[in-house]
């Protein structure tokens, strides 16, 4: 699964194969992370608007 | 009964009835439990499993399940690729119903493995020409997308609505679904894909051997494109289910409709696909390796050439003609009998491809090898019906799945 793994070689098959896999789960991982933080900064802004309104 | 634990404007049952509902599910949870307990504590040896059966019942419900769970990653590429509205409305429902599909393949796969202490192995020390590699990664990815895509529906609970942070994650995560969905599918047709790869590739085995297009035999586009076809109508057939224990209308006709006329469609073109597949197999493959079809069918005391018929025409041409034609889908009950099946013919090509592979003589002097299942490998395939119960039920009385349930039920 990685370069350190004993059977590792560097091929053309390996870097599709991981590439995808990797590419799949970077997706994946980016758009959580940028729904979570997105989230975070709606809701400060939310409260910080509702404070000046105050 | 109404709570503000339900979704808005919608009638539950009460607690106790919810959970006298729930308790067979339980039950056969718990003996599914004390099985896969007696599986992982003692071995392979409680199963019937054989050197003639390294494959059996388990990886038969492996390939249905998934196969069915498609409903899943079909429907989001519907709804959030290809922009049809009507499938938003039954979207939630293919979610939730393709997560209870595959993380009870995996969890049937952790059976299998005998040693699932090594289970990480088949990541760690990767194989990338093994077709079982890739399901597995493949797989296991696709297992996360479908819990983050499900998380939305969860923090759409009216109490959880309430946290202001949790309403804007379900907005945004909402609002880049068709990433999430758009890796879902690139995912799902690799692995739909290799698990029919796997079958096609066995050069010693005659019955399953196929030929292809570069790497990939025929099987592997074959399974993918019967995934497609057939996990909408599993999903339909579902919440029609739903509807009939609920007593309620949960969507309307149209997209069920809809969705019948897709699957109809893609099932027509499969079944062709299939058939010539088969006629390839039958005159050019199999009697290269010195076989003719009946080899396949004759002297066995179930597989007769019965199964081929009702895979590909009873249960493919015909419920594809019903669905194709407008009559047919207006017709409720014509449409939901085309659907099961459908549904019965998806399940009997993964059976035959598995089981009927390592059933079937190689040589001249060989016996049928049958094989019939232990209870420990029953239970546990009937595990994934009780898991899908108690899950269903929960999200059906406590998220919102079905947007047109308030409109139906005044």
């Amino acid at each position: 699964m990685f370069p350190f793994a004993y059977e590792w070689t560097w091929y053309l098959g390996q870097y599709l194969f991981m590439g995808a896999a990797g590419f799949a789960i970077s997706v994946v991982g980016a758009g959580l992370t940028f729904c979570i933080i997105k989230s975070i900064i709606d809701t400060v802004q939310e409260d910080e608007g509702s404070s000046d309104h105050h | 009964m109404t709570t503000s634990a339900f979704p808005e404007g919608v009638k539950r049952c009460s607690g106790s009835q919810f959970i006298l509902w729930l308790l067979p599910a339980f039950l056969v949870l718990l003996i599914a439990a004390y099985a896969m307990f007696r599986v992982w504590g003692f071995g392979l040896n409680q199963t019937n499993m054989n050197d003639a059966y390294g494959f059996a019942l388990w990886i038969w419900a492996d390939l249905a399940v998934i196969a069915l769970g498609g409903g899943a990653f079909f429907s989001g590429f519907l709804a959030y690729i290809m922009g049809v509205k009507q499938v938003k409305n039954i979207i939630n429902f293919a979610v939730i119903l393709g997560l209870v599909c595959y993380s009870m393949a995996l969890l049937l796969l952790g059976l299998d493995v005998g040693q699932p202490l090594r289970g990480w192995f088949i990541f760690w020390h990767a194989n990338i020409h093994s077709m079982l590699t890739e399901v597995a990664f493949c797989l296991t990815i696709y297992l996360g997308v479908l819990i983050v895509e499900f998380i939305p529906v969860i923090l759409e609970n009216p109490k959880i609505q309430r946290i202001r942070f949790f309403h804007h994650l379900s907005h945004n995560m909402h609002e880049i679904m068709a990433v999430f969905a758009a890796t879902g599918v690139f995912l799902s047709f690799f692995h739909q894909g290799s698990l029919g790869g796997v079958p096609g590739v066995l050069y010693g085995r005659p019955f399953a051997f196929r030929e292809g297009l570069f790497i990939w035999p025929w099987t592997f586009f074959l399974f993918t494109w019967s995934a497609a076809a057939v996990g909408p109508l599993f999903t339909a057939s579902m919440c029609r289910l739903t509807e009939i224990i609920t007593g309620k209308r949960l969507v309307k006709d149209e997209v069920y409709q809809l969705l019948a006329k897709i699957s109809g469609w893609m099932l027509l073109t499969y079944i062709i696909a299939k058939s010539l597949d088969t006629i390839y197999w039958a005159t050019v493959t199999a009697p290269s390796a010195g076989f003719s079809l009946m080899s396949f069918y004759t002297n066995n005391p179930l597989y007769g050439i019965w199964i081929l018929i009702a895979e590909i025409v009873i249960c493919g041409f015909l419920p594809a003609l019903i669905l194709i034609t407008q009559k047919g889908r207006e017709n409720r009950r014509l449409l939901f009998a085309a659907a099961a099946l459908a549904i019965i013919g998806l399940c009997i090509n993964r059976w035959v491809m598995v089981l009927q592979t390592l059933a079937a003589p190689l040589k001249p002097f060989d016996e049928w090898f049958m094989y019939s299942p232990a209870w420990t490998e029953v239970v546990t395939t009937i595990m994934p019906v009780a898991v899908g119960i108690i899950v269903i039920s929960l999200a059906y009385r406590y998220l919102p799945l079905f947007p047109q349930e308030r409109e139906l039920n005044p």
